[in-house]
């Protein structure tokens, strides 16, 4: 089991983020899934650079349906 | 009164900005890739027309000329359109729903609320919304804004204006305030997030069996999270950061079927347990330091696939 305790974690599953990257960053602990891919920063030009370079992104859950 | 004459002289004019009598303007540019399609639907026959450049097409993209026709009341009818068209004109008292392309993802479409003050046929309104959403009374079911913030208004008295809203998508919206005290036990998504302007006691919906998610991060809700326990269909539930949220998580290991749970933040306690027993297709749960978690149970949830954060701000 992985541990990230840096301010700016990225967890990520082919080309999308697990969570959004923020300025603000995180203080506490982040425990990735086995079938992700990870990293982390202490700042967020560098962890930025990385999401950038990855062609990283966040999508917020959808459960809708086409309808009304 | 004063006296005063009114006459009227016959003339045309060809300035496709000017407002014309119970027509709606909606601004709908093609963004990206997506298709750039229109779901409609009509409380009465009724035309469309395309507003300065480009044409309606069939599904092969040929041209079907500057208007349409919507012709099977009821029916929600995809408008394939050119990508040069930037704006859409319709009848604005018989709308019964209006969406871009969401299938895949939104294009782009700005709806002035606003103008849909008197339809009260309205239910259903998806897109980059603005004006106040306090414009639409009595039968809205899907309320979406997809881009941009610049909505406004009281949820509260949206909801009981509308009580058969099943869908409330406002993220980031900080002009949207109001204390929630009823919501349609219907419910089936919520979405309020990043915005401490709405609040409410989480209890109201208890009785909302058929929520799939539910999502107010960075919000100003209180209450016990056992209002969100015996939800069978939930899928994802963010609670991120409401710090007058508290109870038992333990509650919510009777939503089986829940991909994803963020507590992270807030004042919820208890163990993860029968969570980690019962919630077996967990892809994400975020909690305060507050609950407690063993090194088993978290080797256990990131083999199975689950991200853990403790006391993150995800």
């Amino acid at each position: 089991m992985v541990k990230l305790t840096k301010k700016y974690p990225i967890v990520y599953k082919d080309k999308d983020l697990v969570f959004p990257l923020t300025e603000e960053g995180f203080s506490g602990e982040v425990y990735p899934a086995v079938d992700a891919e990870y990293a982390e920063f202490d700042t967020y030009e560098e962890a930025k650079a990385f999401v950038d370079d990855k062609g990283l992104s966040y999508k917020e859950p959808s459960y809708e349906d086409v309808g009304e | 009164m004063e006296k005063c004459f009114i006459t009227k002289l016959s003339g045309t004019v060809d300035n496709d900005s000017l407002p014309v009598y119970g027509k709606m303007t909606v601004s709908c540019p093609k963004t990206g890739s997506i298709a750039h399609n229109v779901y409609l639907s009509f409380a009465k026959g009724t035309q469309i027309e395309v507003v300065g450049d480009g044409y309606f097409t069939d599904s092969s993209g040929s041209s079907t000329g500057k208007t349409a026709d919507y012709t099977i009341i009821g029916s929600i009818t995809t408008y394939y359109l050119s990508d040069a068209v930037t704006a859409l004109r319709m009848d604005k008292y018989s709308l019964v729903s209006i969406s871009p392309q969401y299938t895949n993802g939104y294009s782009s479409m700005t709806i002035d609320l606003d103008d849909l003050k008197y339809d009260s046929n309205i239910k259903s309104v998806r897109g980059g919304l603005k004006g106040s959403i306090n414009n639409l009374k009595g039968s809205m079911v899907t309320l979406q804004n997809t881009e941009g913030t610049s909505v406004t208004g009281d949820l509260a008295t949206f909801l009981n204006e509308n009580p058969n809203v099943t869908i409330i998508d406002l993220p980031s919206c900080t002009g949207i305030t109001g204390t929630i005290r009823a919501v349609n036990s219907g419910m089936t998504q919520f979405n309020v997030m990043n915005n401490a302007n709405v609040s409410g006691d989480v209890s109201v919906f208890k009785d909302c069996a058929s929520l799939v998610s539910w999502n107010a991060n960075n919000g100003n809700f209180s209450g016990d999270i056992s209002a969100f326990a015996n939800k069978t269909g939930l899928k994802s539930l963010s609670l991120l950061n409401n710090k007058n949220i508290t109870g038992d998580i333990s509650t919510l290991a009777s939503d089986t079927a829940i991909q994803g749970i963020n507590v992270s933040l807030t004042g919820v306690t208890g163990d993860i347990t029968n969570i980690v027993a019962n919630c077996t297709d967990l892809k994400s749960l975020y909690i305060p330091t507050g609950v407690t978690i063993t090194e088993e149970q978290k080797t256990t949830l990131t083999g199975r696939g689950c991200t853990v954060g403790v006391d993150i701000a995800v």
